[in-house]
């Protein structure tokens, strides 16, 4: 990047830049050279040696894992350290082609929510809300319920659960007739399977899928495919974890499920 | 609703739940929004009598309408992209693994006259 360049806001975005930081004019910044043209600004960008949940890191798209998410590359004095986004924890807009939304943006700000139990690789979520350091104060666990909710309650009333999923698990959070986004994360014979927050996939049979009896499944619900839908059912595993029923019907979505009490009819 | 020979059916509304419903006006069709009365109530079968067509937009709640919007435009936004992300996630849909022979059909609207009996 040439250096007599102005650089607008927007575009300070993608190398780095918090939204809520305030700068005064004038004031000198400290970029990090990450290598091929590309800057970040966080202070952290390449001083720590290891990372560890709630840090905020710099990361570099690296490539895109079919309907599970794509990999990234960590910025920091640890060579080669490679990181994960879940497909669900790209970005909080209704955004369908998440994978695109990345690559485009190359670098970018992204904080370490969990570590993948069997490679020990950082999990990661570049949300707005989880990267905004005001909003993460809430959702991370010292925030309190409260504050929490008060933060989140417009966009868990918008179907986004992903906030609440992330600070209290899928299984306190979520109940029978949740409203929820996600994305399609693979398909088999009964249904499909469904990435609606961290660690929590949900499975929609064929029958909740649509409404129509014509609805043509496999050319409506490829891998990836971003859909909206209510919890239909919660039921306990053999291991004792939660197992969530999903739809996408029409009918059910708008007028939500469970309203008709059979047994008192 | 469905319709199918002079007899109608309908979805209670948030549920699966479906009934039958007697003496439909001719004007009536299939994704009317109806308000019928109840007559009988088995374990089989529920069936009514129609009352009057009611219209959607005036009777949904403020709720629902914001939920139909969510939908509506997640909907779009997933149109949208739909060929794209079946390029990207190079799924070749015609060998994607759904059998639609497991549909079941009950839990759907009646096509024919399933549960006129």
């Amino acid at each position: 990047m040439p250096f007599n360049q102005i650089v607008p806001t927007s575009q300070l975005v993608e190398f780095g830049y918090i939204p809520q930081s305030k700068f005064k004019v004038g004031q000198r910044l400290e970029a990090t050279y990450l290598g091929n043209d590309q800057f970040s600004l966080l202070p952290t960008a390449w001083k720590k040696k290891d990372v560890k949940k709630g840090d905020l890191v710099t990361v570099r798209f690296v490539k895109n894992i079919s309907g599970k998410g794509v990999t990234v590359q960590v910025a920091h004095n640890k060579q080669n350290q490679f990181g994960f986004v879940p497909i669900c924890e790209i970005t909080d807009e209704v955004n369908a082609n998440v994978v695109r939304f990345v690559e485009d943006k190359k670098v970018f700000a992204a904080r370490v929510i969990d570590f993948d139990t069997k490679s020990g690789k950082p999990v990661l979520s570049a949300r707005e809300s989880v990267v905004d350091d005001k909003l993460w104060k809430f959702t991370q666990p010292e925030g309190t319920s409260i504050e929490f909710k008060e933060a989140d309650e417009e966009r868990q009333s918008q179907g986004n659960l992903r906030n609440k999923i992330l600070k209290y698990g899928a299984d306190v959070a979520l109940q029978r007739g949740d409203l929820a986004t996600g994305y399609v994360t693979n398909i088999g014979r009964p249904g499909c399977f469904i990435q609606i927050g961290h660690n929590c996939t949900v499975s929609a049979g064929l029958n909740d899928l649509d409404d129509s009896t014509s609805f043509d499944f496999n050319s409506n619900m490829p891998v990836g495919r971003l859909v909206v839908g209510r919890i239909s059912s919660a039921k306990e595993g053999p291991n004792g974890q939660k197992r969530y029923g999903f739809s996408t019907r029409q009918s059910l979505v708008v007028y939500g499920v469970g309203t008709v009490d059979r047994a008192k009819l | 609703m469905a319709i199918a020979e002079g007899k109608a059916f309908a979805q209670i509304k948030g549920s699966y739940i479906k009934l039958k419903v007697k003496s439909p006006p001719a004007s009536l069709k299939v994704g009317d929004h109806v308000v019928s009365k109840l007559k009988k109530v088995t374990k089989e079968k529920i069936s009514s009598v129609f009352s009057e067509v009611v219209n959607k937009k005036d009777t949904q709640t403020q709720e629902e309408k914001n939920v139909m919007a969510i939908m509506t435009s997640v909907t779009q936004e997933a149109s949208r992209e739909l060929e794209q992300l079946r390029q990207l996630c190079k799924v070749d849909n015609k060998k994607a693994d759904f059998d639609t022979s497991l549909v079941d059909q009950k839990n759907f609207l009646p096509q024919g006259d399933q549960l006129a009996q």
